[in-house]
């Protein structure tokens, strides 16, 4: 493998990044009153103590990038792991869009390693100056580690704590050299999430548990379809309930003072404000709501059925990208080879229901809250109130789970109109039937493959159209990766006139993709006699040609990327994939074996599913997941993204189903909203392959390849080929 | 506002709530003891499990009338040194951590009834309690390591 980091030199000057952020600051204090002499950038202070103090800039939600981001930090600084300290960052402008911008996407780690490491760089450089001064030696004979600066001839080594004041009078270098990979000592090895005690004893606050002076709570009754507004409400029955404080219309402002996108924003609707959350609760199942009518078609699952139908007819919205002429080729064919996959609507079901805590005063409102996308959000809320975003202060605690749904401004934006109302804190707490039934959901959504073949099953054409509604397009964003590029190529978007809002949902766009290109891909291996996995590895080490043009050039894809990173990822995960279906089949052999794969960003990630199926019962015994994310920074959290990632996948694969009603969602709760429990939960084996490229996201990369994988397993042992999510209860088929 | 006697983690408290008040909200909203959780409010997730005389139950199904005097334990109650807390921190179980107090106070439960559980018992005694985040693997590594490790 090359080594990409081997001494590598970047010039801070030209980002006019790390310098603008590395200025230090003299003898300030910190929030203990303890005094802090070098405060080379605004994510680290060192005091006379040793210890490092470190600002996490991102949200955690269980990904564990709070304990990944300061083990980057901490290896580029040459810290001892032990004397760091990492804190929550409140979220404030002045940090920018490269150090607190979203945390999504898998990107967290990804985004954040150059920067960190530029800082980090920057802070070594300076206490190396400062050792070598105060030893009166060469700095260039002086290195950083384990939180000592050692002259290499003397061995002389003096402690990080000792050198805090002099460096922060050395001069801000202009240049950094980035420590060798071979030298790291905390990346790459197992370290607790730092969260892990607090959790253990109840004590990490969620934003389920802020308590502020003087609060209220406040339970909202929404629209049940998005858009519609109060007509009336029994605000005085419900008044008269001991323990209600106030009846509350609150409506959605932003359509007109915003043109954009309101589809995720706050619902309209009445809040029961009580001064506990189960007063709040309990009084607003009393509350009766006249609504405004539904201006909706497609109310329900019938009429999405007979849209979708209809869709199958016309031409396509536009195309997202074309290499030759697909369509002629399929002209000049007889034989082509076309299979349909269908993923449903789906909830979040993250285990803490959304909460968010206001305290709206004059000049001034603070916010705790968990959001994955700070700087969005208050932009968006703060259009509502007429603030800017440096009105806010925002506390962003970490999250009982995300996956995507706090990527939205709905609860805060709630939170702060209802104290701006009442003229004190006002904490929003959504109930579970909130959560599932008035939500934005993972998109309803069909893939249809088709294929043209030549002699010998050689594909002369690949057509692939999505049938998805214009608001799932725009998390395209999140575009996956085609990786097949052996003949000529057309993707292309059919609108279908879905209304209920998409959100982001874990692996977003990846998941229905996966699960029809990767079905597809079996099933199209069988019909031509192939065996799935080699006909896989056939299709990758055969590639003829990358897209140049993009139909309508909506997207940007790298394409050197996929040729470059992609593809030889692919290749060495499905290798590996087959060394351990030759191991398998010799040791063992009763169950069934099925393969899928999928790049989520610049991973790559392929499992094997071992399943049996008797008497319609399934039961799989054991996902072994490959995984190819360039450098791992913590096995052991590593490890826990992919095992969580794929009971996610599991839980939507058996389970999830979103279904409509006249328009309102049926779901209500985790007893019609199933989803996995341990009970069926199979072992879990995780391979990362060993990569010393740059970091590459993992908390995403496990869930796509599931659904296909389990399916391929099913086929293989039945025949029968389920290409429809959720399946149980398809055929019959139960969980054993 | 009718008032009760609790005992919680072996503290007396004194609380004015109505009767119908399920004992998870006297104890996140009424004494702030934050660490047993909301989930779902209808008994079906278990992250407001606690002790009620040695027996799990969830904390959001059960009226603050039902508790008085009786022995109530929250995680809050139970010693960092615990070993089924030891053993869910060698293993890392928590990513999100929110549903991991239920969880741990499931998983105690079961062990103080069968120090030795098998497959099947554990998966009966930890069935109610949902893991978004998808930590069953360790969960289940964590109570053989913790039976393993318990004093007998
Ligand atoms: S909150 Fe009690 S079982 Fe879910
Ligand atoms: S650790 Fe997040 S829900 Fe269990």
């Amino acid at each position: 493998m090359k080594r990409r980091f081997f001494i590598q030199t970047v010039s801070l000057g030209s980002s006019g990044f790390a310098l603008g952020a590395a200025v230090p600051f003299l003898g300030s204090n910190d929030s203990l009153g303890k005094k802090v002499v070098f405060e080379p950038n605004l994510l680290m202070s060192l005091g006379e103590d040793g210890i490092v103090r470190f600002k996490y800039t991102r949200h955690e939600m269980g990904q564990g990038s709070f304990t990944g981001l300061a083990m980057i930090f901490a290896e580029e600084l040459g810290a001892d792991w032990e004397k760091i300290q990492v804190s929550q960052a409140d979220y404030d402008e002045k940090y920018g869009n490269r150090l607190y911008g979203n945390t999504g996407g898998s990107g967290t780690v990804r985004r954040m390693w150059e920067p960190l490491r530029e800082l980090a760089a920057t802070a070594r450089t300076m206490l190396i100056s400062a050792a070598a001064e105060k030893m009166n030696v060469p700095t260039e004979e002086c290195f950083a580690n384990n939180g000592l600066v050692i002259h290499k001839p003397s061995k002389q080594r003096v402690p990080f704590g000792e050198l805090a004041s002099l460096a922060s009078h050395q001069e801000v270098p202009k240049t950094v050299t980035f420590r060798d990979v071979a030298d790291y000592n905390i990346i790459g090895t197992p370290k607790k999430n730092l969260n892990q005690d607090k959790i253990l004893d109840g004590k990490l606050q969620y934003s389920m548990d802020v308590v502020v002076d003087n609060m209220v709570y406040a339970c909202i009754v929404r629209a049940p379809i998005m858009g519609l507004d109060v007509i009336s409400f029994n605000a005085e029955e419900v008044k008269n309930i001991e323990g209600v404080v106030d009846v509350l219309q609150v409506s959605n402002r932003l359509k007109e003072v915003d043109e954009s996108d309101t589809k995720t924003s706050m619902r309209n609707g009445v809040a029961v404000i009580a001064k506990d959350t189960w007063t709040a609760f309990e009084a607003a199942e009393k509350l009766q709501v006249e609504w405004t009518d539904s201006p909706l078609e497609n109310g329900n699952m019938e009429s999405i059925e007979n849209d979708l139908a209809m869709a199958k007819g016309n031409s396509a919205t536009y195309t997202i990208f074309e290499t030759g002429d697909v369509v002629d080729e399929f002209k000049n064919t007889t034989s082509t080879f076309s299979r349909t996959y269908r993923n449903p609507f789906q909830a979040h079901a993250l285990m803490e229901p959304m909460c968010a805590t206001a305290d709206y005063k004059k000049d001034r409102c603070e916010v705790w809250s968990s959001t994955q996308h700070p700087n969005r959000i208050l932009q968006r809320t703060g259009k509502v109130v007429d603030r800017p975003i440096s009105f806010f202060l925002l506390h962003n605690l970490p999250c009982g789970g995300s996956f995507g749904r706090r990527f939205y401004d709905d609860f805060i934006t709630e939170a702060v109109v209802l104290s701006k109302m009442l003229k004190r804190p006002v904490k929003v707490v959504w109930n579970r039937k909130d959560e599932i039934a008035t939500s934005g959901y993972h998109a309803l959504q069909e893939e249809e493959h088709t294929v043209s073949l030549g002699e010998n099953g050689k594909i002369l054409g690949w057509r692939l159209r999505e049938y998805m509604s214009a608001q799932t397009e725009e998390l395209q964003w999140a575009f996956p990766f085609q990786i097949y590029y052996n003949t000529q190529r057309l993707q292309e978007v059919v609108q279908v006139p879905f209304r209920l809002p998409i959100m982001a949902w874990r692996s977003v766009q990846a998941h229905p993709h996966a699960l029809g290109l990767e079905s597809f891909v079996d099933e199209l291996a069988k019909y031509l006699g192939k065996d799935p996995l080699d006909y896989r590895l056939e299709l990758l080490e055969n590639q003829i040609e990358f897209p140049k043009s993009f139909g309508e050039k909506r997207f940007e894809v790298n394409f050197n990327s996929v040729k470059e990173i992609l593809v030889p990822r692919a290749i060495r995960v499905y290798k590996e994939l087959s060394r351990l279906r030759n191991q398998y089949v010799t040791s063992n052999g009763e169950n069934t074996l099925g393969f899928a794969g999928h790049s989520f960003g610049p991973t790559f990630a392929g499992q094997m599913a071992e399943i049996s199926l008797e008497n319609n019962k399934l039961q799989v015994h054991k996902i072994t997941c490959v995984v190819d994310c360039g450098l791992v920074i913590n096995p052991q959290l590593a490890a826990n993204q992919i095992e969580g990632s794929i009971i996610w996948g599991l839980s939507a694969l058996y389970y999830n189903n979103i279904t409509l009603k006249e328009g309102k969602v049926e779901q209500q709760n985790f007893h019609d909203y199933k989803v996995l429990r341990i009970d069926k939960s199979p072992e879990v084996e995780v391979i990362f392959l060993k990569n010393e490229d740059a970091p590459s996201g993992i908390g995403e990369p496990g869930v796509p390849p599931v659904a296909p994988a389990i399916l391929n397993a099913i086929c293989n042992a039945t025949g029968k080929r389920i290409r429809k999510l959720p399946i149980i209860g398809i055929d019959n088929l139960e969980l054993a | 506002m009718p008032r009760f006697i609790l005992n919680i983690n072996d503290i007396e408290y004194t609380v004015e709530a109505p009767e119908r008040m399920p004992i998870l909200w006297v104890l996140r909203d009424k004494l702030n003891l934050t660490g047993s959780k909301f989930g779902c409010g209808i008994g079906q997730c278990g992250a407001c499990t606690i002790h009620v005389d040695g027996t799990p139950v969830r904390g959001c199904c059960v009226p603050v009338k039902a508790l008085e005097g009786k022995v109530l334990r929250t995680i809050e109650g139970v010693p960092t040194e615990h070993p089924v807390k030891e053993s869910w921190r060698k293993l890392d179980v928590a990513q999100c951590g929110y549903c991991q107090t239920g969880q741990i106070m499931s998983a105690i439960a079961l062990l103080d009834r069968k120090p030795k559980p098998t497959r099947e018992e554990i998966n009966r005694a930890m069935k109610g309690n949902i893991c978004r985040c998808g930590t069953y693997k360790r969960i289940k590594n964590a109570i053989k390591e913790a039976s393993k490790n318990q004093i007998a």
